[in-house]
């Protein structure tokens, strides 16, 4: 067995009910279809007591009602099983298009700081496929993955008090969309009218149906009509 | 069938805030949903407890000053938590009278305080993810605004029957809180705890912090000595709620029941989810301190 799908899974305590497992010290592809396959083991079988459970790019947060000490020998044999199974991400990976405007009020100052024209970063943005690697943050809120390096561009040094719904930003090396309103620092580039977050929809009892993206979805980004 | 809504009271004024909350819907942290919920569980269970409703029972929460409701059916209510120099007493079971007004005038000591009826509050419309609290920045459920109804969950019919001999319903004294000075605050080592020398862990415990009016139902943020984690920044990953961050101007941001469901700072620590109620309700300029949980 090759020792790279054997790095050792640490965890911590996070207050008296909370665990929180680190599966590899960076991000990236391949961790995340690896995290990916261990995230769903969780859906597929939640262990007992399980009150939450969040993912990071490199983590597995596990919340539950009891001090969590009880499961937790078994638990961590079980990630890391899974870890190591690495099974390949499900093959039917959903590719989702988003219709953006490239309009934001941001867009110089990206251009300005990649050396390249609006016209440039637009086309760049628009090239590229990216991996939905967690929700958070707020409700549906994609951290997506594979940003063209060049459009690396730091967080505003004050952020805006208020960033609305739809808008598609840069913060260093991430790209995203907003939500819902929500104050933010990242560079915005332009919007969509897609909506990420349906609250109406979030009365039934299948709260996936309120959320437009979830982890592992692939998206592209294309010009808005 | 579900009973008829019941409008039980009417906003005259929210005040500075007013919303409906309950415990919270944990388990959707993977979409990036926050908790939510009552601000300071403790208050918020009082004031359910002694009507006898669920402890899952939605209540009004009330945020500092200026909410003024008119009565529109008779109705037990209880208020608990926050001294907003409230026209009826807190602490304890009350009768309202049809066309009377409840009047929360002025802060005195506290933030949060929460009215409770027999039932609930609530609107079965406005029940997302198993829950009726608002959490407005995402449409679920709305911030009051005059004019509103604001309608029970309960029957049509008083539910709560106290004997001929007894007038009300009390809270016990001990159970009363006095906002102003809270006890140490029991914390847990948190994930990125090592990545703090030991001066600086030593410095978070031994010295007074002060709350700091930029706080709200998303994060605290307190004053006190600089904080350092030797990292700006951290793979982003997940944030319950009474998380310690220590983002890079080394002052702490308490997260609460609205705030982000994942974050980048370094967390030093969680406060112990039983004492993160005292500092909901520590005003701005509260002198805080820390203890070490074991």
């Amino acid at each position: 067995m090759n020792m790279d799908s054997t790095q050792p899974i640490t965890w911590r305590r996070y207050g008296p009910s909370g665990l929180i497992f680190t599966f590899s010290d960076h991000a990236g592809e391949k961790v995340f279809e690896r995290l990916h396959s261990v995230a769903e083991t969780i859906e597929n079988s939640p262990p007992p007591d399980l009150v939450d459970y969040f993912r990071g790019y490199t983590t597995l947060t596990l919340e539950f009602s009891e001090p969590s000490a009880a499961h937790l020998e078994s638990l961590a044999v079980e990630l890391a099983n899974a870890w190591n199974a690495r099974p390949p991400l499900e093959s039917e990976s959903r590719l989702i298009e988003i219709p953006v405007r490239y309009d934001g009020p941001d867009l110089p100052r990206v251009a300005q700081h990649a050396g390249l024209s609006v016209k440039e970063v637009c086309s760049i943005h628009l090239s590229a496929n990216y991996r939905v690697h967690m929700i958070g943050f707020c409700p549906g809120f994609p951290y997506l993955h594979g940003l063209d390096p060049r459009l690396n561009t730091p967080r505003l040094d004050t952020p805006r008090t208020l960033v609305s719904a739809g808008s598609v930003a840069i913060g260093g090396e991430q790209t995203g969309i907003y939500p819902v309103n929500r104050p933010g620092g990242w560079n915005i580039i332009g919007h969509t009218l897609e909506k990420l977050f349906h609250p109406d929809l979030a009365r039934g009892g299948n709260p996936e149906k309120a959320f437009l993206l979830r982890a592992g979805d692939l998206i592209r980004f294309v010009p808005a009509r | 069938m579900s009973p008829p809504l019941k409008p039980v009271l009417r906003v005259l004024s929210p005040g500075l805030g007013l919303t409906i909350q309950d415990r919270g819907r944990p388990g959707f942290g993977r979409f990036g949903v926050p908790r939510s919920g009552a601000m300071d569980p403790h208050a918020f269970t009082w004031a359910n407890r002694l009507l006898d409703n669920s402890p899952n029972a939605p209540s009004l929460e009330l945020l500092l000053q200026g909410a003024l409701l008119e009565v529109l059916s008779d109705a037990w209510i209880t208020v608990c938590g926050a001294d907003l120099a409230c026209s009826v007493p807190r602490w304890r079971t009350v009768r309202v009278k049809t066309g009377s007004h409840i009047e929360f005038s002025q802060n005195k000591s506290g933030i949060w305080a929460y009215l409770a009826i027999e039932g609930g509050f609530g609107n079965p419309a406005e029940h997302y993810f198993g829950s009726h609290s608002t959490y407005a920045d995402a449409g679920l459920g709305k911030r009051f605004e005059p004019g509103d109804l604001l309608h029970g969950l309960g029957g049509p019919e008083p539910r709560l029957e106290l004997p001929p001999s007894v007038a009300s319903r009390l809270v016990p004294w001990d159970e009363h809180r006095d906002y102003r000075f809270p006890p140490p605050l029991r914390v847990w080592p948190g994930p990125q705890w090592e990545l703090f020398s030991e001066r600086d862990r030593s410095r978070f415990f031994e010295n007074d912090w002060t709350t700091t009016s930029r706080s709200d139902r998303t994060g605290y943020r307190l004053s006190g000595p600089t904080l350092k984690s030797g990292v700006t920044q951290i793979l982003s990953e997940a944030v319950l709620p009474g998380s310690i961050q220590i983002p890079g101007v080394g002052q702490p941001i308490v997260t609460m029941n609205d705030g982000p469901t994942v974050g980048g700072y370094p967390k030093l620590g969680l406060v112990e989810p039983a004492d993160l109620s005292w500092l909901a309700q520590a005003r701005p300029g509260t002198k805080v301190r820390f203890t070490l949980a074991h």
